[in-house]
């Protein structure tokens, strides 16, 4: 077998290390690769050290950990519905439908795009049309249109991310809630969802962001409880 | 386009938490494999291309990190879409260089002077020079095998190659990196 020759061996050891990417130039490269997934990088990418870079191994801890927690949501998921809608629920840990077989439906015209006009979370970047994803549902305005509101989505959402968060899974939490709050902004459990969203906020270290939030939600009995999580007031 | 407001809780909560499940499992993706990507790339293109072959990964992982069934590391099958995109970007590059020398030969002569030459070359690393000139085939398996330290088996399998056409192509890509570094040596001493 051909060997590398000495010299071939020193250059690679001179300078391969020199090709290591820096967390500040990882969090650079994301602006435009989250830019054109339409939403922006979260604040972990560069100011944390990679986890499983240098090694040749799989998934990291935390992926195996998110993935874990994935399954214990939809465990989750599956005995909520259990307990509200027996016939419905073919059994509690089947996996969800693949998406492609769920039946398409037209959107009604008179149907306006809610969240592009009333969420404080609405900034959903238009995803470039090279990029083939699965159509994300549309937010619904149950007060514009006369559209029943859906109390039962809404409780479903909520209700899983409060087992995200309770599971220790902040940020799956914090995803879930900024989607409850994307789709439903005047939904019947708005106030539950943002309140959930600055607990997820707070264990993520985010507490500015958690506090700010905090501010512009009306006193209540939570607020006092909230404060504490998120580290006392300034 | 499709509304999700007829479907039933289960299916449309699926959808939801199936979205934000995708959503952070490519930040993890991202965070685990960014730093590899970068360092392969930056080996398997020239430095220009790096930023958009980049790019271009991150997007086809986004596109098909459902369809990642395990079957190999994580690691290894984002490095396997890197060697593709690499490829992609050097092919494109090529054709749009031929086209341009060909425009160039008509409308004016290149005006690089040796001095500037001098300082190009100066600036792009030696192990950057010696696997710019080798066969591309021959690249990428240098690279995976003896700079990222894969496995051949592994590097077989990514590039889906028999084991024996592996092997055959290291020993003529460890030849070719051995010979282009002496060549570069020899030009080096001279005066």
């Amino acid at each position: 077998m051909t060997r590398l020759s000495k010299e071939a061996l020193e250059l690679i050891a001179r300078e391969s290390s020199l090709d290591d990417a820096t967390p500040e130039e990882v969090a650079r490269l994301a602006g435009p690769v989250y830019a054109a997934l339409g939403r922006a990088p979260p604040v972990e990418i560069g100011s944390h050290p990679l986890p499983g870079v240098a090694g040749t191994s799989g998934m990291s801890a935390i992926a195996k950990g998110m993935l874990v927690g994935f399954l214990t949501m939809g465990i989750g998921v599956g005995g909520y519905l259990a307990s509200q809608r027996n016939a419905r629920v073919p059994a509690p840990q089947s996996p969800p439908p693949p998406v492609h077989s769920l039946p398409p439906h037209p959107i009604v015209a008179a149907n306006p795009p809610l969240a592009l006009s009333a969420g404080p979370v609405a900034s959903a970047v238009p995803r470039p049309a090279a990029h083939k994803r699965r159509p994300v549902p549309k937010p619904q305005d149950s007060s514009s249109a006369g559209i029943p509101s859906a109390p039962q989505e809404e409780a479903l959402l909520v209700a899983t991310a409060g087992a995200q968060l309770r599971a220790g899974n902040a940020a799956q939490a914090l995803v879930l809630y900024e989607r409850h709050l994307k789709l439903y902004p005047r939904g019947l459990l708005r106030h539950e969802s943002t309140i959930g969203r600055i607990r997820a906020l707070c264990r993520l270290g985010r507490s500015e962001e958690g506090r700010a939030a905090l501010q512009r939600l009306p006193k209540s009995s939570n607020h006092a409880d909230l404060e504490r999580a998120c580290g006392g007031s300034r | 386009m499709t509304i999700s407001r007829d479907l039933p809780p289960l299916e449309l909560h699926a959808l939801h938490a199936r979205e934000a499940t995708e959503e952070i499992r490519f930040d993890e993706v991202y965070q685990e494999t960014a730093p590899v990507v970068v360092r392969t790339l930056r080996r398997l293109v020239p430095t220009h291309l790096v930023e958009d072959a980049f790019q271009d990964v991150f997007l086809t992982v986004a596109r098909r990190l459902e369809d990642f069934e395990s079957r190999s590391t994580l690691k290894t099958w984002v490095i396997g879409i890197a060697v593709r995109v690499a490829s992609d970007h050097r092919r494109t590059a090529r054709r749009a260089e031929r086209r341009l020398s060909a425009l160039g030969r008509e409308v004016a002569p290149r005006t690089v002077t040796p001095e500037q030459q001098a300082v190009r070359a100066d600036q792009v690393r030696l192990l950057h020079r010696v696997l710019e000139e080798m066969r591309d085939e021959h690249r990428e398996v240098l690279v995976l095998v003896e700079l990222e330290q894969m496995a051949a088996s592994e590097v077989a399998k990514l590039l889906v190659l028999n084991p024996n056409t592996l092997y055959s192509r290291l020993r003529a890509a460890r030849a070719e990196f051995n010979g282009i570094v002496v060549r570069f040596r020899q030009g080096e001493a001279e005066p």
